[in-house]
């Protein structure tokens, strides 16, 4: 993919994410972080993070000469590691139900502001969810070919 | 197909999963990872308190809580356990501060905790005179979930749940240690775990260890 081509589609995904109320993707950009590392001992070298401000680095480094095919990878992953995650969570705490009492079929209902019951599972584990992985998953796949825009025909 | 069609489907899918979500899918996702810390908590509790005698699930089957509130049996977990001991659990409850405890009285400003766990032996003077909304002395363990945004902020903020709902000092430490880190210098001894799907930079050693601060990962 050009570095052209991988401009554009990073910015209309990161548009459409921040639109859409994605920001939390931004979390999964911060450097992984291991167990051993996590306390924040101040340094010379300290810098803020969060995920508002990672969401905007990214967006500078995909304005840099051969940057924008690195920003549109790491917004890939990211976006897959947060919806994988999420639309999981229903079936780790069926999981979780299980080790407990050998039962899982506890649903995840809330009960709304006007008193209604919501079916949380349902909400999480759709189809869009798993479109939408399937067509980042399809940008990831022709990321490192220069396919230019014969990619996005595939694209119905 | 141009990069204008790529933005529409970006945009077309995007909407459609906030649309078959109550309020939107990112603070569904909040939600639900609550239900999930709640049922890792319980495990946790089977870890440490040994063998199950019994697991009551909640009568009422909305657990969870679009707006935080009291503590009610009808809407928590309860497991007695083989060696006697008796634990609810229940999310988005919210919990008097030190007012409360020093008195013995409801009193002072109430703030949510995502899921708490409290002793059986409690639950009644929560319910008959803390008109359901439980005080540190109450509190076995809570939970500050955080499966989305990271900021600094939240540190602060769980500080301060820390602040409200326990002391500086020793207090009673627990005779088991939940996940980690004991307590040691809290009084009451509540262990107030914040919990994430992926280790995030948390406070400094020091600090964390003075207000017996701990992440945990669920996942």
């Amino acid at each position: 993919m050009t570095d052209k081509t991988a401009k554009e589609i990073f910015d209309v995904l990161l548009y459409e994410l921040k639109a859409n109320n994605f920001n939390d993707i931004g979390t999964f950009l911060l450097p992984e972080v291991s167990k051993e590392d996590e306390y924040e001992e101040f340094s010379e070298k300290y810098q803020y993070s969060s995920s508002e401000l990672a969401l905007q680095e990214l967006e500078i480094l995909s304005n840099n000469p051969q940057g924008a095919n690195i920003a549109l990878r790491m917004l890939l992953r990211a976006s897959e590691e947060y919806f994988t995650l999420a639309s999981s969570i229903p079936r780790r705490f069926k999981q979780e139900m299980l080790v407990l009492n050998g039962e899982n079929d506890t649903k995840i209902v809330m009960q709304t502001i006007n008193e209604n019951e919501v079916n949380i599972e349902e909400q999480l584990d759709n189809k869009n969810v798993i479109e939408f992985l399937q067509l980042i998953q399809l940008v990831r796949k022709n990321l490192s070919e220069n396919v230019g825009d014969d990619f996005l025909n595939e694209i119905q | 197909m141009s990069i204008a069609t790529l933005k529409a489907r970006f945009n077309s899918i995007l909407s459609s999963i906030n649309r078959s979500t109550t309020t939107n899918f990112s603070t569904t996702v909040e939600t639900a990872y609550e239900a999930l810390t709640l049922a890792s908590v319980m495990n946790e509790y089977k870890r440490v308190y040994g063998n199950i005698a019994n697991v009551i699930h909640p009568i009422h089957s909305g657990f969870l809580n679009q707006k935080p509130g009291k503590f009610r049996v009808e809407r928590s977990f309860r497991i007695d356990f083989v060696n006697g001991e008796t634990f609810f659990f229940a999310a988005d409850v919210e919990v008097f501060g030190l007012n409360a405890f020093s008195r013995g009285l409801p009193g002072g400003m109430v703030f949510e905790a995502d899921v708490v766990v409290i002793p059986e032996n409690h639950h009644l003077d929560v319910i008959n005179n803390f008109n359901g909304y439980p005080a540190p002395q109450h509190l076995h363990s809570a939970y500050e979930c955080k499966f989305g945004s990271y900021n600094k902020s939240q540190l602060r903020e769980f500080l301060g749940l820390k602040r409200h709902i326990s002391f500086l000092g020793n207090g009673h430490p627990p005779t088991h240690t939940l996940f980690s880190n004991p307590i040691v210098n809290s009084f009451p001894a509540i262990a107030l775990k914040m919990v994430r799907p992926r280790t995030q930079k948390f406070f400094d050693l020091s600090t964390a260890t003075l207000y017996d601060l701990e992440q945990i990962i669920v996942i």
